[in-house]
């Protein structure tokens, strides 16, 4: 595969998962979980499932994905408008990178404060 | 029955003639007049000044595109009569400079032509017996409906990402790469897929709107030459293979 068909490929595989993964995020916070229906939310509620390991990769996948697809996604929007020269578009590559590692890490590392 | 047709014509003037963009006029058109013939009448009986391209005549050479109610088509093939209305507007094509009034300059769309680059690169240059093409071959299938572009320009007019990126190749680019990569007889088929590939100007910038199919007046499907070139770069053994 050529690269720019990856990138290509990347966006249709996480846009599928995001849809899937936000329908599911949005359940379980807002309908799902016994405390939130029967009004005894608390900040233990939420710590404990957040600290399970099967929720934290959920997340953190989710966190990437949506990255990719979000950052990916401002690439394409601003590559039609057409107005980068080559050197520009690496340096918007680079930037978006840099963007997305750091948002990534710092999502990642709420989780070690639980 | 010899009919005839009483049209406001609509021509945008560039420059601008006593600040208007527009001037009216009106004629009176025989049946089969084309929208060239309703020019000519323009130029030769009221305003000498009209400035517009032809050249064949006949639909063949590609000179005369022009956006006729804001659609890009051959004037000397577009019959003023199928239109079914009674003021023709008529301005240069866009996305490119215009020269006079409906005369447009086709130097970006050559541009982006050349960086297809569509010339013909033989595998065996020194050989002297004639290369032939199975009839089986993916080439003889595939392309036998595309290779009758004109160069009118039509399909970079309408194609709203030219209209937003200079850079992008333009669907009839990417179409002259299609028959150039698929010919199993071409020796230059890395160099126009790493063309192709780029992300900023190639292929991928295309959203598939067909806007470049349903004005072509050689009715070649220069979306499925874009959407084959991206399944191609996914699926490189699928399509690429000779
Ligand atoms: S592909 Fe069709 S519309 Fe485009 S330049 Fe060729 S003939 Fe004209
Ligand atoms: S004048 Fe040649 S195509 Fe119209």
């Amino acid at each position: 595969m050529f690269r720019s068909a990856w990138e290509w490929y990347l966006q249709r595989v996480t846009g599928g998962l995001l849809l899937v993964l936000l329908v599911a995020h949005f359940w379980v916070e807002h309908f799902m979980s016994a405390p939130l229906r029967h009004g005894h939310l608390t900040y233990q509620v939420i710590q404990a499932r957040i600290s399970n390991p099967a929720w934290q990769a959920i997340d953190i996948a989710f966190l990437i994905i949506a990255l990719y697809h979000g950052l990916n996604g401002l690439r394409n929007i601003i590559l039609d408008y057409g107005r980068l020269e080559k050197r520009g578009v690496a340096v918007l590559t680079m930037v978006l990178v840099v963007v997305g590692a750091v948002w990534a890490w710092w999502g990642i590392r709420a989780f070690s404060r639980l | 029955m010899f009919v005839e047709l009483n049209i406001t014509l609509r021509v945008s003037r560039h420059p601008a003639r006593n600040g208007k963009a527009f001037d009216e006029y009106r004629v009176q058109l025989e049946e089969r007049m084309s929208v060239l013939d309703a020019l000519f009448r323009v130029q030769r009986e009221q305003d000498s000044s009209l400035g517009f391209r032809c050249s064949c005549r006949v639909g063949m050479c590609g000179t005369c595109a022009v956006y006729v109610n804001r659609v890009p088509r051959l004037a000397c093939s577009t019959l003023v009569r199928s239109l079914e209305c009674d003021v023709l507007t008529i301005e240069p094509l866009p996305h490119y400079p215009i020269v006079k009034d409906v005369a447009v300059s086709l130097q970006p769309f050559f541009e982006q032509w050349r960086r297809a680059k569509p010339a013909f690169r033989p595998r065996k240059p020194e050989a002297r017996d004639l290369a032939r093409i199975p009839k089986d071959s993916k080439y003889r299938r595939l392309t036998p409906t595309k290779r009758d572009c004109i160069t009118c320009g039509a399909c970079f007019a309408a194609c709203s990402i030219v209209g937003m990126n200079d850079h992008y190749l333009g669907p009839a680019a990417i179409n002259k790469a299609f028959l150039r990569v698929l010919d199993p007889r071409d020796a230059a088929r890395e160099e126009r897929v790493k063309v192709l590939d780029r992300s900023l100007d190639g292929v991928w910038r295309c959203h598939t709107q067909f806007n470049c199919t349903a004005v072509c007046p050689r009715h070649i499907d220069l979306t499925d030459s874009i959407v084959r070139i991206k399944r191609a770069l996914f699926w490189p053994g699928r399509l690429l293979k000779p």
